[in-house]
């Protein structure tokens, strides 16, 4: 495992009470005692589980906002916002729990109509979390509530560059949850290392790509399947049709969310040569009315995580605005002891510019002047998949194509962010920017093994048929043609394939059904 | 003859291109593609049926039900493919009333299928069939241990499809390195896990999610309420299909001690009743697939045999000039035996006594988590029982292998057994 591969993420923090290595192992061993115990198997389990979890992130609200604002110096109304998203999950998956956990039962054919045979949800044994510091509960408690749903043991790995949420969650998740099946450790490089040569049954990691590929590689040695939740550079394309003022606030509400430290936070824009002389000025106008033109003092104004951050960021400030095409529309102001850049804006940047070159992960934003949607496409699809696209435009044709020729784990239009807070659709990336999912079912899902179970019977009936397929008499002409008949499918005739095309079959039944009705109705009423 | 480097990457380029064009995504284009794949199983599946003697010495009914398999999955793939494309609406909340939200089915991109030898048309086209339900393009690497199915597919598989979005290679290690050095969407392979080390940790530099579909030692637990008669004979039956070279086989029995005598005896006279007393003679019984394996599983068998502890009940003889071993019993297997190391793979099944389905749960627990578990009992308190304290990719109850022909129900492993899994929807 190399070290210097986690520096970017870790970044020379060092936890303040790191996990001792040699414990490491002990605690995954115990959980896999826990698992075999089939304690966590047990729905009521879960449900107590969620619900202590739900009540820890509502009632100690204040206590877990304040830690939000001394690592990233998180406003109320972001704080509150990332603390409800993991209630809310958490509240979905205590409606839903029965449902999910519920076997599937097989749809039955002839071979098998006497059987009884399901798909059994089952949990996949000892799952690790490792999250990172951007929403440090959110990424860590959400991918929490799936794996507890599921039936799982959970060992979870918080970051430590987010370092007072850390102490936190190392000071209550003991308090909160069953210490036998979930537990977490603390630690930065060595216990990393340490712990992604330990046997899981599922990772689940949240962070950036050089990491992904670390962790995806440990799993190997283990074939221990994983989800990864990485990054890359969203774009947004705006349209000459868009609505300027209501695309100026949401760019700058999603863009400067955060202090620019999402995910999914729109990284760069590629706006239609035509809508930029009214777009400037919207973008201007909209950053002042939501943060002031005193950014530094506003509440709602984030802070970059650490200083490492903060440098990265000013040394890509700083080239951008070294180049004589860049035009500043505004920023450029900073202070790196207080982890503070101003908003940057930047028009007239080109894909070749330092904005444009790793993920920003901040308030910079770099707009690209594009004569239409097909060079923003072209732009778009020569780089890898981004986790998240965004268009802006009210022309539906033009929105299709822009979908139909792209590829993204997420495609918003017109607005940002809010598909983390839709508990039923599937959040993840693909390509570099991830694979597998999570929130609502598919969380449960991916902590989840589907195993089927065929259960048949023994009896002279099941035996009598069983015999079609015992040699010697299997190669039987009649016996083959007896299994095949009852065992295959005949492609569907040009009869059916029209019919199911064009007969609206509902339908027909309806009106069916209501002319019944009717006619029941009308001879009940001659009768009396 | 091996498809050259050069040709390999142009290939996926080629692919790519394809993909980007947006061709594949056309349902029509999917339908058409597997309605040509109907056919061809329709009008050559004498073709299948003679390579895979040639390869495997398989029987009719065999090959019939590998073929078989594949149509009720093209079928299948046919008929709803319209279906399982659609965007999936979700149920919308207040924040979210005037929104359109639903969830894109979209392909993946270029995905790589690998392939190996037992069922070497089932792994190969199976996979193939979920693909292009789903809009991929594809590369198929079949298996080279499989010479006469590999030939085969080398043929007419260029004939078949629209060449523009899938290609066949072929090659071994060399090849099948350079391949995995290339950049696809998702990688689907079925083999050893080994192998499938191998396969993820390439995949991981690219970050390319795949689906492995491995092995394992399969295990069998025969408790005492079932009749033993039946018993031996779904067991006789199941482990000498394909002679016993098949991913979910029974690989080793574990049997209550108040049936173990009954049973050994009921595994015998299956047996001979199957194959009669002269095996190699019966047209029914298939060959290994190779002397490489010959020899491993003569190996193994030898090792076996000269423990003291253990008693060759049935079985033993073998050929191999004609790739040939007989169904074998051996009864009084221990747990560190040398049948308890690897997976079989062969027609050698190893019986051990236990005490009650507690020794059997400990047993199963103590090893890697299996592709398959078999459960034989009459007792739904000691199935559910075994099925709640043990964890494996597919169950069965009281019969083998025909969860295979269950459509809907997803093929996969877990743990050591595998990662993702495949059929109908869930291929899709």
């Amino acid at each position: 495992m190399r070290d210097s591969s986690f520096k970017t993420l870790v970044d020379g923090a060092i936890s303040p009470r790191p996990t001792p290595l040699a414990e490491i192992p002990t605690i995954v061993e115990a959980l896999n005692g826990t698992f075999r115990s089939n304690k966590t198997k047990s729905l009521s389990w879960r449900r107590d589980q969620l619900s202590k979890l739900y009540d820890f992130v509502t009632k100690q609200e204040e206590l877990l906002q304040e830690a939000l604002w001394k690592d990233l110096r998180k406003d109320p109304a972001t704080a509150k916002s990332e603390l409800m998203t993991i209630a809310s999950e958490a509240a979905y998956a205590l409606d839903r729990l029965n449902t999910w956990a519920k076997p599937v039962a097989a749809k039955r054919t002839l071979f098998t109509i006497i059987d009884n045979n399901k798909i059994l949800m089952s949990p996949k044994g000892v799952v690790c979390i490792i999250s990172t510091w951007n929403y440090p509960f959110l990424l860590l408690l959400g991918p929490l509530v799936a794996a507890i749903a599921a039936g799982n043991c959970v060992l979870l790995k918080p970051s430590e560059v987010a370092t007072h949420t850390e102490a936190l969650l190392l000071d209550w998740i003991p308090k909160v949850l069953d210490n036998d099946a979930i537990k977490i450790i603390s630690g930065s490089v060595k216990e990393a290392t340490c712990l992604l040569e330990q046997k899981f049954d599922h990772i689940f990691f949240t962070g950036n790509e050089s990491v992904g590929k670390v962790v995806m590689a440990a799993a190997a040695k283990h074939l221990c399947p994983v989800t990864l939740e990485l990054g890359g550079k969203s774009p947004v394309y705006i349209d000459k049709d868009a609505n300027v003022s209501v695309t100026a606030h949401r760019l700058i509400w999603g863009k400067f969310y955060n202090n620019g430290q999402t995910c999914i936070a729109p990284d760069y824009v590629l706006a239609h040569k035509c809508v930029l002389p009214q777009l400037l000025p919207a973008l201007k106008k909209a950053l002042e009315e939501m943060y002031t033109i005193n950014t530094r003092d506003s509440v709602e104004y984030a802070r970059i995580i650490n200083h490492s951050h903060a440098t990265r960021l000013i040394t890509v400030l700083e080239r951008q605005r070294a180049l004589l095409h860049s035009e500043i529309v505004t920023g450029g102001d900073y202070d790196r002891d207080d982890k503070f850049i101003a908003p940057f804006i930047v028009c007239n940047v080109r894909p070749t510019d330092p904005l444009m070159e790793d993920e920003i992960f901040g308030p910079l934003l770099g707009i690209i002047p594009v004569e239409d949607e097909d060079e923003a496409l072209q732009i778009i699809t020569s780089r890898p998949h981004p986790l998240s696209m965004f268009i802006f435009s009210n022309n539906k044709r033009l929105i299709q194509k822009m979908i139909d020729n792209s590829q993204s784990g997420s495609v918003l239009v017109n607005d940002f962010l809010v598909n983390m807070i839709i508990n039923d659709v599937p959040f993840g990336g693909v390509g570099a920017s991830g694979m597998g999912a999570y929130h609502g079912k598919h969380g449960f899902l991916t902590f989840s093994h589907q195993r089927t179970m065929v259960w048949r019977g023994t009896d002279p009936f099941t035996e009598f048929f069983h015999g079609f397929v015992y040699p010697p008499f299997a190669n039987h002409p009649f016996a083959l043609s007896f299994v095949n008949y009852f065992t295959t499918h005949r492609r569907p005739s040009n009869f059916k394939v029209f019919f199911d095309k064009y007969v609206p079959v509902k339908l027909v039944l309806l009106v069916a059904g209501i002319a019944l009705v009717f006619e029941i109705g009308r001879r009940v009423g001659v009768g009396l | 003859m091996p498809t050259s480097l050069l040709h390999l990457e142009e290939a996926v380029t080629d692919l790519r291109n394809t993909f980007d064009s947006n061709k594949t995504k056309d349902v029509s284009w999917r339908k058409e593609q597997l309605s040509r794949l109907y056919q061809f199983l329709e009008k050559q599946e004498h073709l299948m049926t003679q390579a895979l003697k040639k390869d495997l010495r398989r029987s009719d009914v065999e090959a019939s039900g590998e073929i078989a398999v594949l149509f009720n999955e093209c079928v299948e793939a046919y008929e709803n493919v319209a279906e399982w494309s659609k965007s999936q609406s979700c149920r919308k909340s207040l924040a979210t009333l005037t929104d359109r939200v639903e969830t894109r089915m979209e392909p993946l991109g270029v995905v790589l299928i690998i392939a190996p030898w037992n069922y070497p048309i089932q792994l190969l086209l199976g996979p193939l069939i979920a693909a292009i339900s789903a809009g991929c393009c594809v590369v198929l690497k079949p298996s080279e241990i499989a010479p006469a199915a590999e030939s085969l597919f080398l043929e007419w598989i260029p004939k078949v499809f629209d060449s523009s979005a899938i290609r066949i290679v072929s090659g071994g290690v060399r090849e099948t390195t350079r391949l995995l050095e290339l950049k696809f969407d998702h990688i689907f392979y079925t083999g050893s896990g080994q192998i499938g080390k191998i396969v993820m940790a390439a995949a991981a530099k690219q970050l390319t999610p795949v689906t492995l579909e491995l092995g394992g030692k399969s295990p069998v637990y025969v408790h005492h309420d079932v009749d033993p008669i039946i018993a031996g004979r779904r067991l006789a039956w199941a482990k000498t299909i394909n002679a016993g070279q098949v991913c979910i086989a029974p690989d080793y029995v574990m049997v209550h001690t108040r049936l173990y005598k009954p049973m050994i005896e009921s595994l015998k006279s299956a047996l001979t009743e199957m194959f009669t007393l002269d095996p190699q003679k019966s047209p029914e019984y298939a060959r290994i697939i190779n002397k490489q394996h010959m020899q491993r599983l003569l190996n193994v068998l030898m090792r076996q045999l000269a423990l003291g502890h253990c008693k060759l009940e049935i079985g033993g003889e073998s050929d191999l000039n004609d790739k040939f071993i007989a169904p074998t019993v051996v009864s009084g297997v221990r747990l560190s035996d040398p049948f308890m190391e690897d997976e079989i793979f062969g027609p050698l099944l190893g019986v051990i006594e236990v005490k009650d389905e507690n020794e059997a749960i400990s047993i199963i627990r103590g090893r890697e988590r299996p592709l398959a578990l078999y459960i034989i009992t009459e007792s739904k308190t000691v199935a559910n029982k075994i099925l709640d304290n043990t964890i494996s990719g597919v169950s069965m109850v009281n019969d083998y292998i025909l969860n295979m022909i269950v459509e809907e129900m997803p093929f996969g492993g877990v743990g050591a057994s595998g990662m993702g899994s495949y059929h109908g929807h869930h291929g899709f």
